[in-house]
């Protein structure tokens, strides 16, 4: 059995490794393998355990705020739980078939290994940059709960928390991409075609799974009540009807 | 077993056949290799069946979704059937109708392919741009599902449907341009054993050079650097510039499959079917493809 200094020195080397881009990289795996002990297996328990514990704070803002129990908000931190590390691992299961044949087509099979592990690294980076962020969402969900406005403050602190985190990680994925890059210029076109892809696909995905925070005049429920609704059809509507009212 | 079993699966021997044309396996890359243009004719056609099938499928999602909210189970059924069949019908009456065609202005315009070799050209071609599309199928059914917006998933099933076509195409001119450089190349060997002055000959000669020479660097060292230097299936190999034959015989061959596969697609409509139309298997012959795209952009924001 494992010391409590042990599992935590393997669990913040861990962090290390996924933030620093080292463990991605090829060229270090292969002089020096007792170094890069990240495999892809860590790094998807990672999304899943990193994603689940920051979505179940995001989840709490109703009992937090003081509109609902805590013995009935639990359901709505569980969803929002379950639905962060779903929405990341989905995404990237209905991307990664065309990505693949991309791959292949250009050219870049061999390495397509090391791109998937360089893609959930960056992933895992995501939902730690995430979780760090943790305790300020507890933080802004009690400062604003006396304010009437309170619910929507919650939701525009979450979309900032979740746009760096997005924007942290797009860097991490540049760093974990620079030596396959360096091997071969045609990965430079591959990361942006996946960023296109995986972003297209993210943006209707959070778009389905809403709510994550859960309004606490909604009843608790894991979809919302109304239809699906296509993100980008909303979006370009909201466009359209501002500039109907400019014009 | 399981190993056994998956050798044995001819249908697994034909999905590695497609990999290797994928990878750029299947056409020789260098003209003085004496290896055949290897493509399974049947095996090929039957995984480009099955992967039209399936991305026939993720269309009709969308009407399987809608007709379950509706409860038109039998309406959503016959439409994702149709679906289903459509798109083999779609690729494989446009290769039928065209092939003759394509055929002879190839022989026209002075390439010394034979019927054979063009065949398995446009098949693995097909198996390109079909391997392409089924790839965004997981795409196109997730937002099928989530989207009841019937213009947006016409235009993101005419955008995936380009993507495909483009690829299947670099990778047809690819593939084009290194078997008319085998073929001469070979025909030339035949003619002239000794002296190669043609100027074809004598750059396939240079090229051997060249390619004797990286040879010699020893691979193993760096052997994730050394295999990218090898082309892939779409792109153009320095070694192998694009000669005048294969450039005329591609401008060809695009404008009449082109034409021919996008008023094949016009005519064995409906694909998705509009939620607000009875079903129907074909509609009747109207307008065309360009302005019903047009009026799909404008409709989105209506």
């Amino acid at each position: 059995m494992q010391s409590l200094s042990e599992i935590s020195a393997w669990t913040f080397g861990t962090i290390d490794q996924v933030l620093s881009g080292a463990s991605a990289s090829p060229a270090i795996s292969k002089n020096n393998r007792a170094q890069s002990k990240i495999r892809l297996r860590t790094a998807a328990s990672i999304v899943l355990i990193a994603g689940l514990a920051y979505g179940t704070a995001m989840g709490c803002y109703a009992a937090v705020a003081n509109q609902r129990s805590w013995s009935e908000q639990w359901l709505q931190m569980l969803f929002s739980g379950v639905k962060v590390p779903l929405l990341i691992l989905t995404t990237l299961l209905i991307a990664l078939p065309s990505f693949f044949i991309l791959n292949t087509l250009f050219g870049l099979r061999q390495q397509f290994n090391e791109s998937l592990k360089a893609i959930l690294m960056a992933q895992a980076g995501l939902v730690i940059i995430l979780l760090s962020l943790a305790p300020i969402t507890l933080f802004i969900y009690v400062s604003v709960s006396p304010m009437p406005q309170a619910y929507s403050l919650a939701v525009l602190w979450n979309a900032v928390a979740f746009g760096s985190a997005s924007v942290a990680a797009q860097l991490l994925l540049q760093r974990n991409y620079r030596q396959l890059i360096r091997q071969d210029s045609k990965h430079r076109v591959m990361v942006r075609i996946w960023i296109f892809i995986y972003a297209f696909v993210g943006i209707q995905m959070a778009y389905v799974l809403r709510p994550f925070i859960g309004s606490p005049s909604n009843e608790i429920s894991f979809f919302r009540e109304d239809p699906f609704q296509n993100a980008y059809v909303k979006i370009s509507q909201l466009i359209w009807s501002a500039m109907d009212l400019w014009g | 077993m399981t190993s056994k079993l998956i050798q044995r699966s001819p249908f697994v021997n034909w999905l590695f056949a497609v990999d290797r044309i994928l990878r750029g396996e299947s056409i020789p890359l260098d003209p003085h290799e004496q290896r055949d243009f290897q493509i399974p004719i049947f095996g090929v056609s039957v995984v480009v069946i099955a992967m039209a099938v399936t991305y026939g499928f993720c269309m009709g999602v969308f009407s399987l979704i809608h007709g379950a909210e509706t409860s038109e189970y039998s309406r959503a059924l016959m439409q994702t059937f149709a679906s289903m069949t459509k798109v083999p019908l779609l690729y494989g009456l446009t290769l039928m109708i065209t092939f003759p065609s394509l055929y002879v202005f190839n022989a026209l315009i002075g390439s010394r392919l034979k019927v054979t070799p063009v065949f398995k050209l446009l098949i693995a071609s097909l198996a390109v741009n079909l391997a392409v599309l089924v790839s965004l199928g997981p795409i196109l059914a997730f937002f099928s599902a989530s989207t009841p917006n019937y213009s947006f998933i016409v235009l993101l099933n005419v955008a995936i449907f380009a993507i495909a076509g483009v690829l299947g195409l670099m990778f047809l001119v690819q593939a084009l341009n290194r078997l008319a450089n085998a073929t001469a190349r070979h025909l030339n060997q035949n003619e002239q054993p000794e002296r190669p002055d043609t100027p074809l000959a004598s750059t396939l000669l240079a090229s051997r050079q060249a390619a004797q020479t990286t040879n010699a660097v020893p691979d193993h060292q760096h052997p994730i650097a050394a295999a990218t230097l090898v082309p892939s299936a779409i792109q153009s190999s320095p070694k192998l510039p694009l000669n005048r034959y294969v450039k005329k015989v591609f401008a060809c061959w695009i404008l009449v499959f082109g034409l021919v596969g996008a008023q094949m697609g016009w005519v064995l409509r409906p694909f998705i079917g509009s939620p607000d139309l009875p079903f129907q298997f074909f509609r009747p012959r109207e307008s065309n493809f360009f302005e019903a795209v047009t009026n799909a952009f404008w409709q989105m924001f209506a």
